[in-house]
């Protein structure tokens, strides 16, 4: 062998191998990009981790599994600006969280009377047409839903101002813009059932007191569809609440 | 002859391994910033009436990658942001999550074996392991994530993952007198862009 291939022999031992590029790479982390001498600890401290995913990804697991990593990762790096707020607690006005929580439990009352309300409502609607046909529709005139009709418009009534004021006056700690959205649309469809309703109470009142008139029928009929309108617009009010 | 092919030989060693020398302090980590204004957290909660879902942009968030194909991710969101369509549930969520102590949310992840492919688009499946704080307690999670690179400087990251709300202390929302499932599924969609 000549000398000139012996040195070249000596140069191919002695020359890093394919490696020298990464570990070059990796003395170049640190000085570049630490903001903190701990943040180039991933590079310092797994250098061997990558390397089984680099050798043979495809004789080990499919292209699109996850890459497998050690089993405590660290965390001792920050890149965005510092802020405690997600860990440290805020400390928050007395009034605000008072306001809070007077809100939930009205609300939550507002929910349980809501859901009394539409209960009461429809039996006072099949109520009412029972009435209705005793009355009008050849019934025989016997008056015996006449009582479970009033009782059941008092207690649907009472029920539903009592859902409407914990609704209406619950405190709003946390400010909200007005735009369509389903409370919108309950609140629209709650306000159509309040409407609803004091018409109820003046069109049964008045009906009541045309007995023995001709107009007293028509009167019933118009109490009566208001009466399904008004459940509707209840039913449409708290359905929208599940969207 | 010999020895010419030889001479030949040894400067095409000796210039690659110079090449090699100067392109290593170019081997820098690469730092990417989440485009707020295309990326989004997505909560989703199950009710048995219905299910919920919110979406908030994150305020801020970083992606590094390291030479050794280390990423470090860190990404932070209001939780007032989040957008449910119903500003009463909004409202809810925020007392359920305490908002005003507690208003952001954060995670701080780490993945290996992360690479810039060499041609675009070029899909990548990432395990990041890593801290979700959220209600002022921090939790271990994995989030497994769709990577794709859609150039050098654009990344766009997909994942999901799901949370115990009560491993996070929150008290489960509910309605009509239901609550919640204690499971919040998030999905992420997280645009990247190159820079700092």
């Amino acid at each position: 062998m000549s000398r000139t291939a012996v040195a070249l022999l000596v140069l191919l031992v002695a020359a890093p191998p394919s490696s020298a590029f990464a570990a070059g790479k990796k003395k170049a982390a640190p000085t570049q990009t630490s903001r903190k001498s701990t943040e180039s600890k991933p590079a310092e401290q797994q250098p061997a981790a990558p390397a089984p995913t680099e050798t043979k990804p495809a004789e080990t697991r499919p292209a699109d599994a996850p890459v497998q990593q050690s089993e405590e990762p660290d965390m001792d790096f920050d890149l965005l600006e510092p802020s405690p707020a997600a860990e440290s607690p805020r400390l928050v006005d007395p009034a605000l969280e008072k306001a809070i929580a007077t809100r939930r439990t009205m609300l939550t009352v507002h929910q349980g009377l809501g859901l009394a309300t539409l209960t009461t409502l429809a039996a006072t609607i099949v109520v009412g047409q029972l009435h209705f046909n005793d009355r009008y529709r050849g019934g025989g005139d016997t008056g015996r839903f006449d009582a479970w009709h009033t009782g059941l418009v008092i207690g649907s009534s009472s029920l539903f101002a009592g859902t409407g004021l914990l609704g209406l006056f619950a405190p709003t700690p946390f400010k909200k813009e007005l735009r369509l959205d389903t409370i919108t649309l309950h609140k629209v469809f709650v306000s159509l059932a309040t409407a609803g309703m004091l018409t109820q109470v003046v069109l049964g009142l008045v009906t009541g007191s045309q007995e023995g008139k001709l107009s007293q029928v028509d009167l019933a009929t118009a109490h009566q569809v208001v009466g399904y309108a008004t459940l509707g617009a209840v039913g449409a009010g708290a359905l929208m609440i599940v969207f | 002859m010999k020895r010419s092919s030889l001479a030949v030989l040894a400067t095409l060693f000796l210039s690659t391994s110079a090449l090699a020398q100067e392109a290593a302090p170019a081997a820098a980590p690469r730092m990417y910033s989440v485009k707020s204004a295309d990326s989004s957290l997505t909560y989703r909660l199950k009710h048995k009436l219905h299910v919920v879902e919110g979406t908030a942009r994150p305020t801020e968030g970083k992606a590094r990658l390291m030479p050794d194909g280390t990423l470090q991710v860190a990404v932070r969101a209001n939780v007032a942001d989040f957008d449910s369509g119903n500003s009463n549930r909004d409202a809810h969520m925020k007392e359920a999550t305490e908002e005003p102590k507690f208003p952001t949310i954060e995670f701080k992840g780490t993945a290996s074996g992360v690479k810039v492919p060499t041609t675009f688009p070029a899909e990548q499946t990432v395990a990041l392991k890593g801290q979700l704080t959220f209600h002022g307690v921090k939790q271990p999670v994995e989030v497994p994530l769709k990577v794709v690179f859609t150039s050098a400087k654009d990344v766009t990251a997909t994942g999901n993952f799901q949370i115990s709300l009560e491993d996070f202390k929150v008290e489960r929302p509910s309605l009509l007198m239901v609550k919640v499932d204690d499971a919040l599924d998030l999905e992420t969609k997280f645009q990247l862009q190159e820079g700092k």
